[in-house]
């Protein structure tokens, strides 16, 4: 179920808030956490209960790993079993998500005629298969003797981060649900999940879902658009990802609060970077951690000269274009960001300074450029967007400042309609200025305190968010 | 503040919020669900399935159409004149069994005198399970069609009934005048393109053969609908009478489905003769087949350039048919009307079809 949806908000989790304090109640802590893992998997299992042994079994086959790891002393031994491990997890994941892409490919190069799986692609898989690869790797370098089935469980299924991350570390949650405190009803918490969740819901229902509607009128339509258009449906779009993936986080963070689990932070205003290395520190943040220990340190890192630092740079932005999508729109997203974190990395050497405003022009809109790749069905869409976005051959002056032109110039500018009012331009300046200038909600977050304006304003956003849940959308990171 | 002063606080900002949106909703009902407005001039603007609850309750009828987009085009002015009473056609496109069901349900519950059901019986209606309701984007709204009071609730803390109040005060502001007469209200084909024998050589040719028949297509699937939507209201209506009718596809419809996989016609066939030996044992059923009547399936001057529809004429004629005609009387007889529409099929030739308007003249006449 979708968080923004009013099974999740009025069912769901007021059933499994109350029932899990109420348990906490007894003695045995374990009875409540045993009952959240329960609700988690009925969680995961809403929407297709075919998904639920494939998470059961990576859970139990890792753990099992992991338990075997940390009994063996050879080296040589545990080395066998962890890339056993990483097999297994790479395998699951290649197997559901990129069987169908590699074998259209070679079919398509080699003539062959190699049957297709047409496998639905389970939910969440690329979210707990990262963090479980994590968790075996730890456990090969530290161990993980202390941790139980059920402790770790309860981190693989935590509903707050299961389906769309963030991609959280073994030991933010293990080490949380070791602290006894955790274990009874914190008001602060409370206070302060609630408010994150509203403005992340308010984020995605009202915000997100509603630049959606003209992205996809924009890209269903694409024949239809003017150069103006193509621009407006493009940045509905990077302004509706910015709206669905941060409102989805504040929501996760918020609703791991109401269990007094503190979740790390995903997102940083990354339209506010000053360039691409800034953005990848701000979008995203918990994958761009996981590729920076579990595959850019192992490459080497920065450590084993220029060249291979920009390999490693590039290795880790393709393999983050593939882990987003089996198709050959992602394959280029993740080149495009690869070679910008080269060329910006070979820039620092120079040490120039460029002026902030030219700084954030320059990575704002490759940013953008590249989520028209990210957004397009196909590479043929990217070239007809593309061609319109830059074409003067798609521009035309609206219809008055046509008339206006041609009458006092004598010119035969042809009168065109926009295909969307030309207001929304106004609204995405609106948007563009709260992006990057306002504080955003992690910040706001920090500096929560309960008073009457603050009760207000998340009254407002809540009943609002409430009352246009029946919009019900996927979140976009949900392929993923 | 303290952080439980805050909780509370916002327990009751946002009920309180949530209430007044609701009681001023009620207030205004935007779709006309509760009553008949006085308060402003109401426009219909609203997707079919969300109008027609209003409709359904505050309309005056005794005969009421329960169907898919083959019965959209039943025009209540032409059915008050030949059946005499007053009728309202509820018929929603691409409708399911247990929408139809729960349109018919709402008008027997709202007008305990209603004297008869026109249904529709379609086999795309009845493929599925026996609450199979449409989804996203235009989810069926079951809370605007039950007894349930609470769950209307949904309809008065919904964004679609203000854009429907913001649209209504617009067009009122404005002077837009459509949508305003129930009658016309959905009719559609005025501007369908027309169908030519290319187009159905073309449609004929593009189907693409299936290995086997989902189960959802086979009788035992549709048979459960049929008995759990239908059978059960003609079992606790008895006084109501229930006319049951298989709409006239053109004849090349039924045929690319047979194209596709022959067990299409051989389940279909099985679903009509169950469903008639179950409707025989009540009297207050009776059944109309049109599927095998030549003069109107196999005449394509009578359907629209969709492979699928009919014009308008054909409801009218549907409706003289029901007035001139006796049902079904007996199972020989249907069983001939069985055999007769499965050798229409697995005989048919695309030169059999005809282009003739003699229909469609009398009609027009008629208006």
């Amino acid at each position: 179920m979708l968080f923004n949806s009013y099974i999740f908000i009025l069912v769901f989790f007021p059933i499994v808030f109350a029932v899990y304090y109420l348990l906490l109640n007894l003695k045995n802590k374990n009875i409540a956490k045993i009952f959240l893992v329960a609700a988690n998997l009925y969680f995961y299992s809403y929407w297709n209960v075919k998904y639920l042994p494939i998470i059961l079994s990576s859970i139990a086959i890792n753990f099992t790993l992991a338990t075997l790891l940390n009994k063996i002393q050879g080296l040589h031994l545990k080395r066998t079993v962890l890339t056993i491990g990483i097999l297994f997890n790479i395998g699951l994941l290649g197997y559901y998500k990129y069987y169908d892409f590699f074998m259209t490919n070679v079919n398509a190069v080699f003539g062959a005629n190699i049957s297709l799986l047409h496998l639905a692609l389970p939910l969440a898989i690329s979210f707990f298969t990262f963090q479980q690869i994590a968790y075996l790797v730890d456990t090969f370098r530290e161990g993980t003797k202390e941790y139980t089935l059920l402790d770790y469980a309860f981190f693989v299924t935590f509903f707050p981060h299961l389906i769309a991350g963030p991609i959280v570390h073994h030991r933010e949650i293990i080490d949380q649900l070791r602290d006894g405190s955790n274990y009874k009803m914190k008001s602060a918490n409370i206070a302060s999940g609630l408010y994150i969740f509203a403005i992340g819901l308010f984020k995605k229902v009202i915000i997100a879902d509603t630049l959606a509607e003209w992205a996809n009128l924009g890209y269903n339509n694409i024949g239809s658009l003017t150069l103006v258009d193509s621009w407006i449906t493009t940045l509905a779009y990077t302004f509706q990802l910015y709206f669905d993936f941060s409102g989805y986080c504040d929501m996760a963070i918020g609703l791991g609060l109401f269990f007094n689990i503190k979740l790390p932070a995903n997102f940083n205003s990354p339209y506010k970077s000053l360039d691409i290395q800034d953005f990848w520190r701000r979008w995203h943040i918990t994958l761009g951690r996981f590729f920076t220990h579990y595959l850019y340190f192992p490459l080497g890192g920065n450590r084993k000269g220029n060249a291979r630092t920009y390999f490693n740079l590039f290795v880790i932005m393709f393999v983050s274009g593939i882990w987003h999508g089996a198709g050959w729109t992602f394959v280029i997203w993740g080149i495009l960001h690869g070679v910008a974190s080269v060329i910006f990395r070979f820039w620092k050497t120079f040490n120039i300074r460029l002026p902030k405003l030219v700084a954030w022009f320059i990575t704002f809109f490759f940013v953008h450029i590249a989520w028209v790749f990210f957004r397009s069905p196909d590479l043929t869409t990217v070239k007809v967007m593309l061609t319109k976005m830059f074409s003067l051959q798609s521009f035309h002056f609206p219809a008055r400042m046509t008339a206006i032109i041609n009458e006092r110039f004598g010119t035969h500018f042809i009168p065109t309609t926009y295909y969307f009012d030309l207001k929304l331009i106004l609204l995405f300046v609106v948007i563009l200025a709260i992006v990057v200038f306002a504080k955003n909600s992690i910040e706001r977050l920090k500096t929560f305190k309960p008073g009457y304006l603050t009760v207000a304003f998340i009254s407002l956003l809540t009943v609002i968010s409430l009352m246009y849940l029946n919009r019900v959308s996927e979140f976009l990171y949900f392929k993923f | 503040m303290s952080h439980k002063k805050f909780l509370a606080a916002f327990a009751i900002m946002s009920t309180g919020l949530i209430v007044f949106v609701s009681v001023i909703m009620y207030i205004i009902d935007p779709l006309f669900y509760f009553r008949k407005t006085n308060l402003y001039r109401p426009q219909f603007v609203a997707a079919e399935r969300y109008q027609m609850p209003g409709l359904l309750k505050n309309q005056d009828y005794d005969t009421v159409f329960t169907a898919t987009s083959m019965g959209r085009n039943f025009r209540e002015s032409y059915a008050n004149e030949k059946f005499g009473g007053k009728s309202f056609n509820a018929s929603l496109p691409a409708s399911t069994a247990k929408e139809q069901s729960m349109v018919a349900e709402a008008a027997l519950r709202t007008k305990p005198d209603l004297k008869r059901v026109i249904w529709e019986l379609n086999y795309y209606s009845f493929s599925g399970d026996p609450n199979w309701v449409s989804g996203p984007p235009s989810d069926f709204p079951t809370y605007m069609y039950d007894q349930s009071k609470i769950n209307d609730i949904r309809y008065l803390f919904s964004s679609y009934s203000v854009e429907i109040l913001k649209k209504n005060l617009m067009a009122n502001k404005t002077g837009d005048e459509r949508w305003r007469e129930v009658e016309s209200l959905y009719k559609f084909g005025q501007v369908a393109p027309v169908e030519t024998t290319e187009h159905i050589q073309t449609f004929l040719s593009n189907v693409q053969p299936i290995g086997q028949l989902p189960d959802y297509e086979k009788s035992s699937t549709l048979i459960k609908s049929f008995k759990e939507n239908v059978i059960s209201l003609v079992q606790a209506h008895p006084k109501t009478k229930f006319t049951l009718f298989y709409a006239p596809y053109p004849i090349y419809n039924h045929v690319s489905f047979y194209k596709k996989n022959p067990s299409y016609l051989a389940e279909r066939l099985k679903f009509k003769k169950e469903v008639y030996e179950l409707s025989r044992k009540y009297p207050n059923v009776e059944i109309y087949d049109f599927q095998d009547m030549k003069e109107i399936t196999f005449n394509f001057a009578n359907y629209q350039g969709d492979t699928v529809h009919y014009y308008s004429y054909i409801n009218n004629w549907i409706i003289d048919y029901l007035v001139q005609n006796k049902p079904v009387q007996s199972e020989q007889e249907y069983a001939g009307k069985l055999k007769n529409f499965k050798q229409q099929i697995t005989n048919f030739n695309i030169n059999q079809l005809k282009m003739e308007s003699s229909i469609k003249e009398r009609y027009a006449l008629k208006q």
